[in-house]
């Protein structure tokens, strides 16, 4: 059964090539682009097997309570209000110290810095899933 | 202290740097209502704070009881420029990441694809890292000379359809390019010309709203001659501008962002049209923006917007005698 991806980055439409070789390997990926459409996803990250999230989505009409790096805040969202317990990936250009060390408390499987080689993406996001059984 | 130390680390190196530096001393003086003395004292006490001691901190506050609002005013400085900092390099990395992403993926699959594929893709390298070349040249350090000869404009329209018309597509969006008339020879910089145009173009289509099967988004181009000044508009129809943002003219400031654009899936700089607004200004051209609201209900996207974007620019240069 391909295992499923749920990838949240609000540039999709300009990095997409990114995650070719995962498609080329049968991993299904789901594109979230936005926090609104994360919150109504979450069924589908809670069935899915590894999640791959960006730091920094656009700023929100609708969620400012998120602040200055959604996806972290989305990331404490998923893993305290909803226990979603499903391996995160964080791909992101976001490098501060602070935000890396609550990364780790939340504890993501692994940290890729922007820009990656998608071979090496496909490689690191193979082994955050073996190591999650 | 902090707010002590960021001024200590100025070194007062150079005739630039020295001035700005009183610039900043005489905009702080003047905002804290500082008389002379006080300036003066403030001056050589920040001049040499690398090594502030406790002591010479309470000197400071002797003179200057308010150093509480600086540091506050400080701090939202340097927040404020971490900022922009962080959505600059956002911006590069994403582009860079493209160009990586793509060039990679041709390397490991070009045994695979017939040559007009390899050239398709091969383009799309290049394409991308064009529009990383647009993003990094905005930081505005790289073409401080400007070089004039007359050079065809409909050659720099084009080139920018072609390095936005993927990323384009993908939204859904055809660029569409008018010339009415024959498209003349104009002198110009044409780097930063090409700059001009290609942050046009990008916003134009970074801010339409997405087409969809049956219903196609455009963003168009129309040059046409006006006097002895030659027009481009640059129509798209998506996230509107407010109108105080316009007739303020704050949508050209450095760094500043559309209210309305703050959606949800839209990042950028805030730099783009600061600059271009320079180049134009600098080949003694002129812009405008126009922003109308066509329907009152709100979508998805917010409220759709026809905006326009005329730049003016003389076919010549005046003479600088």
């Amino acid at each position: 059964m391909p295992k499923t991806i749920i990838w949240i980055e609000d540039d999709t439409d300009i990095i997409d090539s990114v995650v070719r070789p995962l498609e080329k390997a049968n991993y299904i990926i789901i594109r979230l682009r936005t926090v609104k459409e994360v919150l109504d996803s979450i069924d589908k990250l809670r069935q899915s097997d590894l999640i791959l999230l960006d730091m920094i989505l656009s700023p929100s009409n609708t969620h400012h309570e998120f602040g200055r790096y959604p996806g972290l805040s989305l990331l404490r969202e998923i893993r305290g209000r909803h226990q979603i317990n499903v391996p995160v990936v964080a791909l992101t250009v976001v490098n501060q110290e602070e935000v890396i060390r609550q990364l780790r408390e939340l504890g993501v499987a692994d940290i890729i810095r922007k820009p990656v080689r998608p071979s090496e993406l496909k490689a690191r996001v193979e082994k955050a899933l073996v190591q999650s059984r | 202290m902090r707010a002590a130390l960021l001024y200590g680390q100025m070194r007062v190196d150079g005739p630039d740097h020295m001035r700005q530096s009183l610039e900043n001393h005489s905009k702080l003086v003047a905002r804290l209502k500082l008389n002379t003395e006080q300036s003066d004292k403030l001056r050589s006490l920040l001049l040499e704070a690398r090594s502030y001691t406790c002591e010479q901190l309470e000197a400071i506050k002797a003179i200057w009881p308010d150093l509480d609002n600086l540091i506050y005013f400080l701090f939202e400085e340097e927040d404020r420029l971490k900022r922009s900092v962080e959505k600059v390099n956002h911006e590069i990395q994403t582009r860079l990441q493209a160009v990586i992403a793509d060039a990679e993926n041709l390397a490991f699959e070009v045994t695979d694809l017939s040559p007009n594929e390899i050239k398709s893709r091969a383009q799309r390298v290049l394409d991308v890292a064009l529009a990383l070349d647009t993003v990094i040249q905005t930081l505005g350090e790289y073409l401080k000379e400007y070089n004039f000869e007359k050079r065809p404009i409909a050659h720099l329209v084009r080139e920018a359809r072609r390095v936005y018309r993927v990323e384009a597509l993908r939204h859904g969006i055809d660029i569409r390019i008018r010339f009415i008339g024959a498209p003349p020879l104009i002198e110009m910089s044409h780097r930063h010309i090409q700059l001009a145009i290609n942050n046009l173009v990008h916003n134009a289509v970074k801010y339409s709203f997405r087409g969809s099967p049956g219903r196609g988004r455009f963003v168009w181009i129309i040059g046409q001659p006006e006097g002895n000044l030659y027009r481009l508009v640059f129509e798209n129809f998506g996230v509107g501008i407010l109108k105080e943002e316009i007739d303020k003219g704050i949508i050209f400031e450095d760094g500043y962002q559309g209210k309305l654009t703050q959606g949800e899936h839209r990042t950028g700089s805030g730099k783009g049209l600061f600059f271009v607004k320079n180049i134009i200004e600098r080949h003694h051209g002129r812009i405008e923006v126009d922003s109308r609201l066509v329907a009152e209900e709100d979508t998805l996207e917010g409220k759709p917007h026809v905006n326009r974007f005329t730049i003016y620019l003389p076919y010549q240069q005046p003479n600088e005698d």
